[in-house]
């Protein structure tokens, strides 16, 4: 399937459209976040702290009398970091081992993938918690320990794929004209393994804004004063009764990025890997 | 599919139904920790001795004013030579498994506080114990040392039935701990509840509540919550902003009983940042401290104009001369000669009420200043012995540390400025020293001329507001709610009950 | 946590009924024989994890107040001056005993606190494993039988939000409404059913959404079968068709799913426990990694991770029972 046929049929299906629509809202928002931003979002005026919706803090005041509206779009600035990182760096330690467990078969293949299978049943949340306690709290660490934790899922993604790239034709072909292995990898296998890689990607995307946020939350993730939208919700539970604005506006951003994500993700599997769809 | 909505629907009855109320003879506390170890030798938190001094008791009590109170101690004498103190304890109380409490229990009691309590430098001055009589025990101190009854009067000061310590094991008194107290230890299901029930041959009379429970709410909404829907009786470290809110509320009562506690930040003046007086008086100009006390607190902390707690003897406000100043302390940035000054604060979270929010406003104002403040949250143990180092070791440059004044007088939180008090021999965490204020310290110490006393506090007041070896913040507000038909329940200033002997609900 | 869990398998073709034969018997004894180089696996992490921070071990385990005798004292129980392979054994002794430290908060041992802690946590997941099943599994049918109407694409909505809604946020947002706007249930704490409701719901709604889409798609697939078709021509009362024969085929990647869920479950009952004050064995991981109680730090781990290895074990053997396609020939 052509790239062009991929995105006009991608464009047919609702829901990735409107998930489409909304991450790329939230990428845009990020990334422009210094000049769409009212206010400096560290900035605090304790006079006018815990105030609600109003035309000049749409989103209200915090405990400390920062603007939610700045923090909020600058928690997508961090989200987006977060995400990227943590994907990027399951993927420099999952795609090369999951292509090593597939192209080598045998023992390093069960092993392999029985470490990735154990690794997997953990929720990612425990796995990041054991990296923290080892190198402590902090945003950079979280995403190191979100990263490490999304490194079986995609050796086991990679290696599913590679298998069935593996025995078609083309490679068969390239092996026949002399091609040494590792250029039959790297110029054949890898480049076809890239559809279902892009589905789980977008989801996964997801699970580390998610999981950063949990993070955070529990005051293992990005201190405070940063945006990260965790840690915003960890202050706000103080005053879930006298500012609920506080709780419910970081929260109700977080659950949008996520199902723009899931769904877009969803849309990318219809269209481009059917065999495991939903 | 129509049994599993009628299931569904049959279990949210139930579940709204919900309990029954508990009788009006026992307490419930909402607490803002659990009660880590039920035994008052290796207590470690603030908030527990509410629950841990109703079973086990001190041998004296303090006032607000500083007063000394007999209480399991009924006398003393002091020996000519200031060394040896004969204590004399009260006749005829028992300890709730019947066995004496007497002089050798006292004894056995300070000698494990000795051995097991992080306040155990308290007694350090103590040489030998000798039981002289059924109800007398001599202690030699090292030097004379005056205050020495205050001393006793430390609040993890207590005691336990030696019988019991020895019948269930030294290490094993927490799952059956026996006092001396209006109340007897039922159980403490961690996380859960803490336990408690009458104790009717107390000496002290009968009391008449007939049980008391306490559970651990640290989530200050949901401790909230559970006041005003009946749940708990009683909550403490009630947040400031609701203090009002509650306070409307017909069927609760909110008290403000005054607290000796004071709030600052000891700068260490050994090392760079805070070597120079100027950046220290920048700090200070950069907090505005008022802002903090009227928005984070509600009004109901009071900024600091001087060291110790408002109210207090010798306490006076005119050397504030600094306040809250933006534009100069970027000034006295700039003429110190540094540059994007940058330090770290430590700081102990859940342990003052509200730090956590106050520390992160000082980061914005100082932000604002061009200074770059990081926050270290330690727990309170790891915080302690960071800053117990003596001044060559000790890596600290800021820490936010909770002050109180036991007896009234602004001496007691000023004095440990001296540079004999150095860490770890007393508590001057700022390292600083000054010939003058040490002179001006023993005179006042020493000298019964009331007039020349103050003036000589007030010339310490004008020293410290000048030098900054701390920034003084603010003195923390002691607040509680409760059901208005609540009764006779006996605060101390250190934000604690002292006793429910005498509690009840009014009909 | 991926909303769709990769492993997830489409509904078997043809009736179905269990049962167990020598054969059957052999697997299983596989099955549970493989968990035990993954506990031992286990084991050996959670003991990596005290050595591989920095600083002393003896310290870490001993605490900031423990005199020099204490910290030596524990340098010998552990044998924290031998090679690592020596260490381990006797970290491994311990825990087979039954014992896995003292906890530097509380002065006392481990594991008994944290059996019932543990027992909290499983209360409160089975709780919300029920949720999950019954809005799920009820929300997912009835998308299906109502193919392409309003209600199914509400519950579609639904349960994709139920993915993806932060635990924590979901707790916070029922607290608001529950319990401070409308009062009906307490925000925290434990004492009486009424207290289980609000947090069970909260961590139930991720599953139950995971749960209504498997079975959405696994019941759409099962009613476009033969043997229902057939059922249906034989005039059959359509609910009988619906629940009789196509539910329980629908129903057995549920059930894997569903026991994929409750080993999450567990992670998501760190955030649900610390909302709702709930005194379970996620709160107590927390507190101690904040104290630095790092014996009770290394139990809760441990304790965790067992849980979730043996919870998957579980799954994996009655999901053998369950699915006649995995029965050996």
């Amino acid at each position: 399937m052509t790239a062009m046929a991929m995105l006009r049929r991608l464009a047919r299906h609702g829901g990735a459209r409107f998930g489409a629509v909304v991450v790329t809202t939230f990428a845009l928002v990020a990334l422009l976040a210094p000049w769409v931003a009212p206010h400096d979002p560290e900035a605090i005026a304790l006079g006018s702290n815990l105030q609600g919706p109003s035309w000049r803090h749409p989103f209200g005041t915090d405990s400390l009398g920062r603007d939610v509206l700045s923090r909020t779009i600058w928690g997508a600035r961090i989200s987006l970091t977060i995400g990227f990182v943590s994907v990027g760096l399951a993927m420099l330690g999952g795609v090369p081992l999951g292509a090593l467990s597939a192209w080598a078969g045998g023992w390093t293949d069960r092993l392999l993938m029985r470490t990735a299978d154990v690794l997997i049943s953990f929720p990612t949340l425990l796995l990041a918690i054991v990296v923290i306690t080892i190198f402590g709290p902090g945003l950079g660490h979280a995403m190191l320990a979100i990263g490490i934790a999304q490194v079986p899922l995609y050796a086991r993604l990679t290696r599913a794929a590679v298998l069935r790239v593996k025995v078609q034709h083309f490679v068969e072909a390239a092996r026949a004209s002399g091609a040494g292995e590792w250029r039959i990898v790297a110029r054949h296998v890898l480049p076809n393994c890239l559809p279902p890689l892009l589905v789980q990607t977008t989801l996964l995307f997801a699970t580390a804004i998610l999981s950063a946020a949990y993070l955070g939350f529990l005051g293992l993730g990005a201190q405070p004063p940063t945006p990260e939208w965790g840690t915003m919700l960890a202050k706000a539970r103080d005053f879930l009764r006298t500012a609920p604005h506080v709780s419910i506006f970081p929260g109700l951003t977080i659950l949008l990025t996520v199902l723009g994500l899931n769904l877009l993700g969803d849309g990318l599997r219809d269209v481009l890997d059917p065999q495991t769809a939903a | 599919m129509r049994w599993l909505v009628v299931a569904l629907a049959a279990v949210m009855v139930v579940a709204v139904v919900g309990t029954a109320p508990a009788s009006k003879d026992t307490l419930v506390i909402g607490m803002p920790t659990d009660v880590p170890i039920f035994d008052t030798h290796k207590a470690t938190g603030l908030h527990n001795g509410s629950i841990l001094n109703q079973v086990s008791e001190p041998l004296v009590r303090l006032t607000t004013e500083g007063k000394i109170v007999p209480w399991l101690v009924e006398s003393w004498e002091q020996s000519k030579d200031g060394k040896t103190w004969t204590l004399h304890t009260r006749k005829g109380i028992k300890f709730t498994d019947g066995t004496p409490f007497n002089a050798e229990a006292l004894r056995f009691n300070l000698e494990r506080f000795r051995r097991l309590s992080i306040g155990k430098a308290t007694l350090a001055m103590v040489k030998t114990m000798e039981v002289a009589g059924e109800h007398d025990l001599k202690i030699t101190t090292e030097a004379p040392f005056a205050p020495f009854i205050n001393s006793l009067g430390y609040h993890w000061i207590v005691v336990y039935s030696p019988t019991q310590i020895q019948k269930v094991g030294d290490d094993n008194l927490h799952t059956a701990p026996v006092g001396t107290g209006p109340f007897k230890f039922v159980h403490h299901k961690r996380g859960q509840e803490v336990r408690l029930e009458a104790n009717d041959q107390y000496w002290g009379g009968k009391p008449k509540l007939r049980a008391i429970v306490s559970r651990p709410y640290p989530d200050q909404g949901a401790r909230m919550l559970a006041l005003e829907s009946g749940d708990v009786d009683l909550i403490f470290h009630v947040p400031p902003q609701e203090a009002a809110r509650l306070a409307k509320i017909s069927a609760l009562a909110v008290s403000t009983p005054p607290s000796a506690r004071v709030i600052w930040i000891y700068l260490n003046t050994q090392r760079d940042p805070f070597k120079d007086k100027r950046v220290r008086q920048a700090i200070y100009l950069a907090i505005d401290r008022e802002a903090i006390v009227k928005n984070i607190f509600a009004g109901t902390a009071k900024a600091l104009h001087s060291p110790g707690p408002v109210g207090s003897y010798g306490y006076t406000d005119k050397y504030d001369t600094l306040g809250y100043n933006p534009e100069r302390a970027k000034q006295l940035l700039k003429d110190s000669g540094l540059s994007n000054v940058t330090f770290t604060l430590h700081h102990s979270p859940g342990r003052y009420l509200l730090s956590g929010q106050v520390v992160e406003a000082i980061q914005g104002y100082l932000k604002q200043v061009g200074v770059t403040m990081r926050v270290t949250d330690l727990e309170w143990g790891a915080l302690s012995q960071l800053t117990a180092q003596p001044v060559e070791k000790n890596q600290a440059q800021a820490v936010l540390f909770g002050w109180r004044s036991v007896n009234g007088d602004i001496d007691s939180a000023i004095q440990d400025f001296g540079s004999a008090f150095w860490r770890p021999k007393g508590n001057n965490g700022s390292f600083w020293k000054r010939e003058e204020y040490d002179r001006l310290l023993t005179f006042e110490q020493g000298t019964l001329d009331g007039k020349k006393r103050l003036e000589a506090l007030y010339r310490m007041q004008e020293i410290l507001m000048d030098e900054m070896p701390a920034l003084w913040l603010y003195g923390e507000p002691q607040i509680w709610a409760a059901k208005r038909t609540l009764k006779g329940v006996e605060w101390n200033p250190l934000e604690s009950i002292q006793s429910l002997h005498a509690a009840y609900f009014e009909d | 946590m991926a909303p769709n869990p990769p492993a997830a398998r489409g509904a078997p073709a043809g009736p179905w009924h269990p049962s167990i034969s020598l054969a059957m018997l052999r697997l299983i004894a596989g099955r549970l024989a493989t968990g035990i180089p993954t506990l031992l696996a286990v084991s050996i992490c959670v003991f990596a994890i005290v050595r591989l921070i920095p600083g002393d071990p003896a310290r870490l385990l001993a605490g900031d107040f423990a005199t020099d005798q204490i910290v030596d004292d524990l340098r010998a129980r552990w044998r924290l001056n031998d090679p690592l392979p020596v260490q381990y054994a006797a970290y491994l002794g311990g825990v087979l005993h039954g014992d896995l430290g003292r906890s530097i908060a509380t002065s006392t041992p481990v594991l008994p606190e944290l059996t019932e802690r543990f027992l909290r946590t499983l209360q409160l997941a089975v709780a919300a494993i029920v949720v999950a099943a019954a809005i799920g599994i009820g929300a997912g049918l009835v998308s299906a039988v109502r193919r392409a109407t309003i209600i199914d694409h509400l519950a579609t909505a639904l349960a994709l939000t139920g993915v993806s809604t932060p635990i924590f946020w979901s707790g916070l947002i029922l607290i608001l409404l529950f319990s401070v706007t409308l009062e009906w249930l307490p925000a925290g704490g434990t004492g009486s059913p009424r207290h289980l409701v609000l947090p069970a719901v909260s961590l139930g709604l991720f599953g139950a959404g995971v749960l209504a889409r498997q079975t959405r798609s696994g019941m759409l697939e099962v009613l476009g079968q033969d043997f229902v078709r057939t059922a249906r021509a034989k005039g059959l009362p359509e609910r009988l068709v619906v629940i009789k024969h196509a539910l329980k085929n629908a129903l057995i990647p549920v059930v894997t799913v569903l026991g994929d869920q409750f080993g999450r479950l567990l992670g998501g009952a760190i955030l649900t426990e610390t909302v709702f004050s709930w005194p379970g064995m996620g709160r107590y991981l927390i507190d101690a990694i904040s104290q630095r109680d790092y014996p009770a730090v290394q139990g809760a781990i441990l304790v965790f991770a067992a849980a979730v290895v043996l919870i998957n074990l579980l799954v994996d053997v009655s999901y053998g029972v369950l699915d006649p396609r995995v029965r050996p020939e």
